[in-house]
C-alpha cells in the first residue's frame, strides 16, 4: 500500500504507536495485578456495536462478545481463586480465609517482546504482533504450579472517542515447560484432537485455533500496511483459516 | 558523544520519529519471518538494493546479497528441503503444511532492550536489541520435541530507499546456544564456528550427522570474512562490548556500522 501521509498524520500515527503499546503493556500489569474487572472497562472496546463482535481467542476457540469474556476473565477468574482459596484454607489454617487472599501464590507474567504495530490507513483500526515469553504461577492444595510460558499475540485495536481500545485479542500458545521438565518429555500437539479449554470457561466457538505442531502458524497473522479493516485479516475468529462457522451469538466483525 | 549540528525543523522530527517506529517493525518482521521460515522474501524486499550489505554472526561475515543470499536463503531452503524428507515418512501430514520451510524449526528471536538512533540527517538508523529466545522444534525424526535457547544481541544499519527502510547491516552476537535439556547450556567450551583456514576463506562447513539421531547434515554457507566476530559465554569469556552501543549521529559515516569487524572506534578494538 503506497501511501504519503502528511506530517500531521505521520506523528499521529507514531503517537497511535506509541499509545498502543502502552494500552497492550496495561494489558499486562491488570492481568498481573488481578485486575481483571478495570481491565474489561478500561482497555477493552466500549461501544456497543465493537463490544458485541469483541473476541478474545487462545488455541481452544474464541469467546466472543465482551459480557462473554467478562464472564470468563472476571467471574470464572473469581470462582477459581476462592475455590483454589477454600481449598488451601482447609490444607493450611495459616492461610486466613478472607478476600484480600483471593489469588493468594498466584503470579501471572507475561511479557510483551518483539513489537509490531500496523496502523490502517484509515486511522481507525491497528493491528499489532508479540511475542510473549512468560511464568505463569498458580496455587492450590497441592502446592504451586509454575510453568514457562511462550506465546504470541495477535491483536486487533479500534480507535473509539476515549482513545485506542483492545478489540480482538488473540494469544496463541507455543509451549509451556514446567521447571524440572525436559522439553522432550513436553508432549508434541496433536494433529487432530481440539485443545480442552480450561474447565468453567464459556467457549463461543471451540474449536483447535491455534497449534505449534508444525512451529511457527501462519495464524495470527504477521501485520501487514492496510486501509481499512478486514475482519477476514483480523485476530477474530473469522481472520482464523481454520474457522467453519459463526455461531448464533454475534452479527460478525464488520465496521460500521 | 557526538552532538547534532544543527537545529532541526518540526517536520525533520517528526520524520525522525517516523522512522524508529518503522524500523523497529522492520525488525520485527525479520524475526516473525525468520521464525516462519519465510528468508529469501525477506532479503528481495527488505533489504537495500543500492548499498553492498553485510550480514554477521560469531563464526563470520557474509558481504553483498549474493553472499547473503546463498546462507540464509539457498541453504537454508536445502536444509529445509532435506529434514522435510526425513519428516515425511513419519509425519505424512507434512505433505499439506502449506509453508514446509518452517517444519525444521521456529527461531523465536525475541526484541527486548532496544536502543533505536537516527541520524540527523534522517537517512540512516542503528540500532542495538538484546535478543533472548529459544529455537524449538515440534515435530522431529526423533519424534520428540527439540529447543535450544539462544541469546544474542542484534546491531542493525537501516537504510531510507524510496521511502521505505531497508535492512543496511545486521550484526548477530550470539552469548549462549545450548539445547534445553542439556546441564549447563549457557555455558560453551569454546569458541564457536568453524577456524579459518590459511588463506583466511572459510569453506562451506557442514556439521556432521549424527547416524544415531537421524539429523539432517545442515549447510550454512560461504563467509566472506571468518570469525570468530564474538564469543560464546563459558566460564573464561570477558564480558564483549560488541555490537557497538549506537549513539546520536549526523551523518551514516560519523561513527562506526554494523559492517564494522571491530569495537566502534578502532582504537577501542580488542
Amino acid at each position: 500500500m503506497e501511501r504519503k501521509y502528511t506530517d500531521d498524520e505521520i506523528i499521529r500515527r507514531v503517537w497511535d504507536v506509541l499509545e498502543i503499546k502502552n494500552l497492550m503493556g496495561r494489558h499486562a500489569y491488570f492481568h498481573a495485578y488481578d485486575m481483571h474487572e478495570a481491565e474489561i472497562c478500561e482497555l477493552w472496546v466500549s461501544d456497543e456495536s465493537h463490544q458485541k463482535t469483541a473476541s478474545f481467542g487462545q488455541n481452544w476457540g474464541y469467546q466472543v462478545g465482551i459480557e462473554t469474556i467478562r464472564s470468563n476473565y472476571v467471574d470464572q477468574n473469581l470462582a477459581w481463586h476462592r475455590a483454589a482459596l477454600s481449598a488451601i484454607c482447609e490444607k493450611d489454617s495459616s492461610v486466613a480465609h478472607k478476600s484480600e487472599n483471593l489469588g493468594i501464590g498466584t503470579m501471572l507474567i507475561h511479557t510483551l517482546t518483539t513489537p509490531y504495530v500496523e496502523v490502517a490507513g484509515d486511522g481507525r483500526t491497528a493491528q499489532g504482533m508479540w511475542y510473549s515469553p512468560g511464568q505463569v504461577t498458580v496455587a492450590g492444595p497441592d502446592g504451586v504450579e509454575c510453568m514457562w510460558m511462550y506465546e504470541r499475540y495477535g491483536v486487533d485495536f479500534i480507535r473509539e472517542q476515549t482513545g485506542w481500545k483492545i478489540w480482538h485479542m488473540f494469544i496463541g500458545t507455543d509451549f509451556i515447560v514446567h521447571p524440572g521438565t525436559l522439553m522432550r518429555d513436553v508432549p508434541v500437539p496433536d494433529e487432530e484432537a481440539s485443545v480442552s479449554a480450561p474447565e468453567g470457561l464459556d467457549i463461543t466457538i471451540p474449536m483447535q485455533a491455534y497449534s505449534a505442531r508444525h512451529n511457527f502458524s501462519e495464524y495470527p497473522y504477521i501485520p501487514q500496511p492496510y486501509e481499512v479493516f478486514d475482519p477476514k485479516r483480523g485476530n477474530g475468529p473469522e481472520g482464523n483459516p481454520a474457522y467453519k462457522g459463526y455461531g448464533a451469538q454475534t452479527e460478525g466483525g464488520t465496521l460500521q | 558523544m557526538t552532538e547534532l549540528k544543527r537545529e532541526r525543523t518540526l517536520s525533520e522530527r517528526i520524520a525522525r520519529a517516523d522512522a524508529a517506529t518503522e524500523c523497529e517493525k522492520v525488525m520485527a518482521l525479520h524475526c516473525y519471518w525468520h521464525a516462519g521460515g519465510i528468508h529469501r522474501e525477506e532479503i528481495e524486499q527488505y533489504w537495500t538494493k543500492r548499498h553492498p550489505l553485510t550480514w554477521a554472526h560469531n563464526f563470520g561475515q557474509m558481504k553483498g546479497v549474493d553472499n547473503y543470499t546463498s546462507c540464509y536463503a539457498d541453504a537454508q531452503e536445502a536444509n529445509a528441503e532435506a529434514y522435510y524428507k526425513l519428516l515425511e515418512p513419519i509425519y505424512p501430514e507434512v505433505k499439506e503444511v502449506k509453508e514446509k520451510r518452517a517444519l525444521i524449526e521456529e527461531a523465536m528471536h525475541l526484541l527486548v532492550t532496544p536502543i533505536i538512533e537516527v541520524a540527523g540527517d534522517g537517512q540512516t538508523v542503528k540500532c542495538l536489541w538484546y535478543t533472548p529466545g529459544c529455537i524449538f522444534s515440534s515435530l522431529t525424526p526423533r519424534k520428540e520435541r527439540e529447543g535450544m535457547w539462544i541469546w544474542e544481541r542484534y546491531g542493525a544499519d537501516f537504510v531510507l530507499e524510496d521511502g521505505r527502510w531497508l535492512f543496511l547491516n545486521l550484526k548477530v552476537c550470539c552469548d549462549i546456544a545450548g539445547m534445553m535439556d542439556e546441564p549447563g547450556w549457557g555455558l560453551s567450551e569454546g569458541p564457536p564456528g568453524p577456524p579459518p583456514d590459511e588463506d583466511g576463506a572459510a569453506e562451506a562447513s557442514e556439521l556432521s550427522q549424527d547416524a544415531e539421531n537421524n539429523d539432517a547434515p545442515r549447510t550454512q554457507g560461504e563467509v566472506s570474512i571468518p570469525g570468530p566476530l564474538h564469543y560464546n559465554l563459558s566460564s573464561t569469556q570477558l564480558p564483549q562490548a560488541t555490537p557497538f552501543i549506537p549513539v546520536p549521529y549526523e551523518i551514516f559515516s560519523e561513527t562506526y556500522d554494523y559492517a564494522t569487524l571491530t569495537g566502534i572506534y578502532e582504537e577501542d578494538a580488542k
